[in-house]
């Protein structure tokens, strides 16, 4: 986590001080990445310690204090925004695993967990592009944080459709028939073919 | 597409046909003999000596007697004629259609016209002149329908009135023969060579016009279809050349398509114009007025113009498919027009061409081949090139028209492309019915000035008395001193008459009888002896005989120029100047004189032409003027009473009419001579016309449509109802059908102007029921037939396949 | 009074062994205000609802009630005259008439209904204004961009007294940013007595409506519950 190399990003601009830098910090990220003081605190003091930022003097942390950026921070800075993250899938996906268990469990309908897992997906995303509607034009990095989370549940909901796909395509499921009772319906209107 | 081109090679093919057996041969006068001569009178010993003299002159000879026969109420009789079914050179004159021919006194076979007339049918009896025949088959004249005679067996005319001798001899040597006396005298010689020339003549060009402006039909439908493909498979010519085709590929795709387009409906068009051709042609045999060999067709012009319709439409293909590879790929795959070219641009170049071929025309002086087919070809495309301006203005026009009027009028203006050679197609199938039907009419205005036609075909003259030469029907009182006075007819004889023309006039389906007056001498005493019709005022040339004196040639007699007679032709009060005594449509009246038959008091008439008279010798061609009325101190007293129909009457009206006039002893005047033909002609053409052009709209307005699917689909959505779909299709055909008539009738007349320049008076008689049709009727019957046929696609929610 | 009411409605393509069933037994009630997104993949008979709910297609079973009208009893010029008044309709294609201006395009429903021109015309100006196309009312389709055309086709479908707006995937041609756009114009359209459906097969779209069904092979498997609120968002583990 980079709460690290935010603060350097901050103090880039210029000097500030500690309880200026934790609140920019949530307002640029949209307050959606709350942040407390005393992590703020440890972090410069590690930075300090590491030529990175330099203080104005005294030797007390407070919020009195106002930290700038050295020549080093700078340079440290600039790397790590040019430095690809690591984009290589989390070793064990949460999501992936239960749809592959839920094939091997008996008396389980796999789409029906799929759907469970979508519209879980979906609501979030309603929720997300909901605050999206709300939030004013100039909140750019609150709209820049919210894509990137509708891109990922986005992905998810894709990987689910496509799951679903493979999944009839294979066999594993009937292609139509009543679909069984799900777990949570919610107040769907869905009724069973009348013949 | 593919219908389109075999719709315009079919109609090229039976139009071929049509013109090249239009004109007859003479073989319906001459047999096949090569020479005929007429002899009037022969007396009843006349005809064998006259047959005896001929034969030792020319070898073979046959005889044909005739004996006139009055119609009862008509003035024209019939000709009854005894001929050799079988003769030597009259043969091919004869053809029987039912039951068989007379044989021996007593039998005769008659036309269908003269059953008509007479009311006959097989087994029933025909009294003539006094005897009676029992009519044993219905003949014609294979080579002139129109002929209407009665046939008894050879022989069986005892007193001729003339006879017709057929023999081979040349021209001169024809006209060198003469009856022995007292066997008649000649009336007519004919020989084969006469006049052959000319027709043959007039006959091959009107085929190289029909063909040269065939062929441009063809051409341009096959342009107007592959505009139309290529516009559609712009986006499919985009992709071939996305996936990486080079420009010749592309282009190589689209030729094949063309070729083999080309030949299938050239192949297809020509079987199918052929088929017509042979279903219709008894039709077209009684539109022509002769049977004619079916297959008697300009082959070398058949194949011309399906090897056209191939490289028309090879050329068509390429030409979209050059500018499909011309085009970015990127603006092909978006599937867009090509923005127009600018409408002055073409405006200017048709003007250009429609000038130029004007003057092409004009030059010609109908007898230049290369010019008249420059001419015409720079009339048509100089006339089609306008066609994207009218277009323009249309749309221009559309601003203001409801919703789907104006979608439809802005949607033919954006693709002007297909629109325009849409329209070009329609206006050409218009252009060349209205040319044969002003055509037909400008012939028949000609045939009128040339043979000085006695009547129109949609008049009747009915005559108070028989022969009308005499009049007003004057009789003679006896006065004092050898000298009688003329009198006029009762006037209850004059009031039955008129009721008798009122009962014609109603039969005929006409309400505007006009009564036609002569001017009347009344008060001068008339030497006894006198005829009594001298007592009416006629116009005369004055002539001096040496040694004998002054001697006057009767020219015409004039009509008293009524308010009625004025007003059927539409003179104006006005234009009878103040100091003219006749006015008359003839050009021969200078230096009459005017004056009572039998006085010496012949005075010189002012004459003024006025070309509103009709040219007809029985129609009131000359009038009298008010002026010259009171100065001779003439009575106006009724003659007759003209008959104007709303159409030409036909053979069954004139039928019935004869019998009414008969029935109260007076007798009628109807047009003779056959020019019912080009009255059928003129009324086919514009049908034929009509359906060609039709079709072509229905073809075009299909393909406009198919377009724009998705656009019937959006309008659906927004809540378009069917009526507002039917409108779109009937306001599109309505506007291109309107259009084309538009710019077809002007090309026409454009090209028929020029072509008559030097006797432009031939197109003072337009056929205006026939233009209206072309010009109204056209455009209501396509917009009527989108809207009838404008059908809603059945599953407007799927979208249309790409 | 919902704004539209699906009852039992089935449509079947084809006659005998070709059958397809391309919607069976589906309820869906859409209420004032609401915006629905109908989700599901090809072939899930979603774009057949739409139709349907517009009342372009027939159901061969059940009921379609769009505000008090019962689709099923009107006849076809009352049906046209339904889709001039109550409906607006978006298409991801084929959405204007080429033929016409963007001003023209607009007023189109109400020059079919009969308004007057000029009337017609002020309205049509008003609703592009709204949707920031005033400078583009003289322009044809062609000259437009793809997402000033989509603006045009929801401007018609919102002009006048609609109530109902039916979209069909209605940002599918545009980038994600124009689509925002076009779904932000259709998510404001739908409140007061306007309900509007939306179908689509992708989530992000989907995520604007207030709720959202799931099409599976014709039938209504699921659907969303009513929104949380964005409070929820900041309890779930943001970096998970």
């Amino acid at each position: 986590m980079s709460v690290r190399h935010a603060l350097l990003a901050l103090l880039s601009e210029g000097p500030k001080y500690g309880l200026q830098l934790r609140d920019e910090f949530e307002a640029r990220t949209g307050e959606v990445w709350p942040l407390n003081v005393g992590q703020v605190y440890t972090t410069l003091q590690r930075l300090e310690r590491d030529g990175l930022i330099e203080s104005d003097g005294e030797d007390e942390v407070g919020p009195q204090k106002s930290f700038r950026v050295t020549v080093d921070g700078a340079a440290e800075l600039d790397t790590w925004l040019r430095t690809p993250p690591d984009l290589s899938a989390p070793p064990r996906d949460e999501l992936v695993i239960k749809v592959l268990v839920a094939i091997r469990v008996p008396g389980v309908e796999v789409r029906d967990v799929i759907q469970t897992h979508r519209r879980h997906a979906v609501e979030l995303m309603q929720e997300w592009t909901r605050v999206k509607r709300d939030a004013g034009p100039d909140e750019l990095s609150l709209a820049l944080v919210i894509d990137a989370e509708l891109f990922r549940l986005d992905s998810v909901v894709r990987w689910l459709d496509t799951a679903d796909a493979r999944l009839r395509r294979a066999g594993t499921v009937p292609a139509s028939g009543p679909p069984s009772a799900l777990p949570d319906p919610g107040p769907v209107r869905a009724v069973e073919v009348r013949r | 597409m593919l219908g389109l081109l075999t719709l315009a090679v079919a109609a090229t093919t039976v139009g071929l046909g049509l013109v090249t057996n239009l004109q007859g041969t003479n073989q319906g006068l001459l047999g096949t003999a090569n020479a005929r001569v007429e002899i009037a009178d022969p007396g009843p010993n006349g005809v064998a000596a006259d047959l005896a003299a001929a034969r030792q002159h020319f070898g073979a000879v046959e005889a044909i007697t005739h004996e006139s026969t009055p119609v009862p109420g008509s003035i024209t009789p019939v000709d009854l004629r005894a001929q050799d079914p079988h003769g030597k050179f009259g043969k091919p004159m004869l053809r029987l259609v039912s039951g068989r021919y007379p044989v021996g006194a007593g039998q005769a076979a008659v036309t269908a016209a003269v059953a008509t007339t007479f009311r006959l049918h097989i087994g029933s009896t025909w009294s003539v002149n006094g005897r009676a025949l029992r009519v044993v088959g219905l003949v014609e004249n294979p080579k002139n329908l129109p002929d209407a005679f009665g046939l008894v067996a050879a022989g069986q005319i005892s007193s001729p009135s003339s006879v017709t001798l057929l023999f081979e001899a040349s021209g001169p040597r024809a006209g060198s023969f003469h009856p022995p006396a007292g066997s008649g005298t000649v009336e007519s010689v004919m020989a084969s060579g006469e006049g052959h020339a000319e027709r043959q003549r007039s006959q091959a060009l009107a085929v190289l016009l029909l063909a040269t402006i065939g062929l441009t039909f063809i051409g341009l439908l096959s342009v107007a279809g592959f505009t139309v493909m290529a516009q559609r498979r712009l986006r499919a010519l985009g992709m071939i050349g996305a996936i990486g085709a080079t420009d010749r590929q592309v282009r190589r795709v689209t030729l094949v398509n063309g070729a083999a387009v080309g030949v299938v409906g050239a192949v297809v068009g020509v079987a199918l114009g052929l088929a017509v051709w042979f279903a219709l042609t008894p039709a077209f045999e009684q539109v022509v007025g002769h049977r004619y060999d079916p297959f008697a067709l300009p082959w070398w012009a058949v194949l011309a113009g399906a090897a056209l319709a191939v490289v028309t439409a090879i050329a068509a293909a390429w030409w979209p498919a050059r500018a499909a590879a011309k085009l970015p790929i990127v603006a092909a795959l978006s599937g867009r027009p090509a923005p127009p070219q600018p409408a002055h641009r073409f405006a200017l170049a048709g003007t250009a061409l429609a000038g130029g071929g004007f003057v092409s025309l004009v030059l010609a002086h109908t007898v230049h081949t290369v010019l008249i087919v420059v001419g015409i070809v720079a009339t048509t495309a100089g006339m089609l090139l306008l066609a994207p301006l009218g277009i323009k203005a249309l749309a221009a026009l559309a601003g203001r028209a409801p919703v789907a009027v104006r979608l439809a009028l802005r949607d033919l203006a954006r693709y002007q492309a297909r629109s325009g050679a849409a329209l070009a197609a329609a206006s050409l199938a218009v252009g060349i019915a209205a040319t044969i039907t002003v055509t037909a009419a400008a012939q028949q205005a000609h045939d009128h000035t040339l043979t000085g036609g006695n009547l129109p075909t949609d008049q009747l003259i009915v005559w108070l008395a028989n022969p009308h030469q005499s009049g007003p029907g004057l009789s003679v009182a006896p006065g004092g001193a050898g000298m009688t006075t003329p009198t006029v007819p009762d006037r209850a004889v004059v009031a039955s008459a008129r009721s008798t023309a009122d009962a014609i006039a109603r039969a005929v389906g006409s309400t505007t009888v006009v009564e036609l007056d002569g001017a009347v001498d009344l008060n001068s005493p008339v030497p006894a002896g006198t005829p009594p019709d001298a007592a009416e005022a006629s116009l005369v040339h004055p002539f001096t005989v040496r040694g004998r004196g002054q001697g006057w040639n009767q020219v015409a007699t004039p009509y008293v120029a009524t308010p009625a007679v004025l007003d059927l032709y539409r003179i104006p009060a006005g234009d009878l100047a103040a100091g003219s005594d006749i006015l008359s449509s003839r050009r021969d009246l200078r230096g009459v004189e005017l004056g009572t038959g039998f006085a010496p008091d012949f005075r010189p008439a002012a004459v003024q032409v006025s070309a509103l008279l009709p040219n007809y010798t029985s129609a009131p061609n000359t009038l009298i003027s008010p002026k010259a009325m009171a100065a001779g101190g003439y009575t106006a007293e009724p003659v007759g009473w003209l008959v104007q129909a709303r159409q030409p009457v036909t053979a069954t009206q004139l039928s019935d009419a004869q019998h009414r006039a008969a029935a109260a002893g007076i007798t009628i005047e109807s047009r003779t001579g056959p020019d019912q033909t080009l009255q059928h002609l003129r009324r086919y053409a514009t049908l034929a016309g009509v359906l060609v052009a039709l079709g072509v709209l229905a073809m075009t307005v299909g393909l406009i449509r198919s377009e724009t699917a998705g656009d019937l689909r959006t309008l659906t959505a927004t809540g378009a109802s069917g009526a507002t779909r039917r409108t779109l299709n009937a306001a599109s055909a309505g506007a291109l059908a309107l259009l084309g008539g538009i710019l077809g009738t002007s090309a026409a007349y454009l090209a028929l102007i020029a072509w008559h320049w030097h006797n432009i008076s031939y197109l003072n008689r337009p056929p205006y029921a026939e233009l209206a049709v072309l010009l109204l009727g056209l455009p209501a019957a396509a917009a009527a037939g989108a809207w009838l046929l404008g059908r809603t696609p059945s599953t407007l929610g799927r979208r249309p396949l790409e | 009074m919902s704004a539209l009411t699906l009852t039992g409605v089935s449509k079947v393509y084809g006659k005998g062994a070709g059958q397809v069933y391309a919607l069976r037994a589906v309820d869906l009630t859409v209420e004032p205000g609401e915006l629905v997104a109908v989700m599901g993949p090809s072939g899930s008979g979603k774009s057949t609802l739409l139709t349907i709910a517009g009342s372009l297609e027939e159901p061969t079973d059940g009921e379609v009630t769009v505000g008090e009208s019962p689709v099923s009893r009107l006849s076809r010029g009352e049906r046209a005259a339904l889709r001039r008044r109550a409906i607006g309709y978006v298409f991801q294609d084929f959405n204007l008439l080429a033929g016409l201006t963007s001003a023209e395009n607009v007023s189109l429903p109400l020059e079919l209904d009969g308004v007057a021109g000029r009337a017609a015309r002020a309205a049509a100006l008003v609703a592009l204004d709204r949707l920031g196309l005033a400078d583009r009312a003289g322009r044809f389709p062609d000259e437009l961009s793809g997402g000033e055309r989509q603006r045009v086709a929801i401007a018609r479908a919102v002009v006048g007294e609609r109530r109902l707006i039916l979209a069909d995937e209605p940002s599918g041609a545009l980038d994600s940013v124009n689509g925002e756009a076009v779904m932000r114009l259709v998510r404001e359209t739908c409140q007061g007595a306007v309900a509007g459906v939306v179908v689509t097969h992708d989530a992000q779209l989907a995520s604007w409506a207030d709720r959202v069904v799931f099409l599976r092979d014709g039938r209504i498997i699921d659907q969303t519950t009513p929104a949380r609120g964005p409070e929820s968002l900041l309890d779930a583990d943001p970096a998970r």
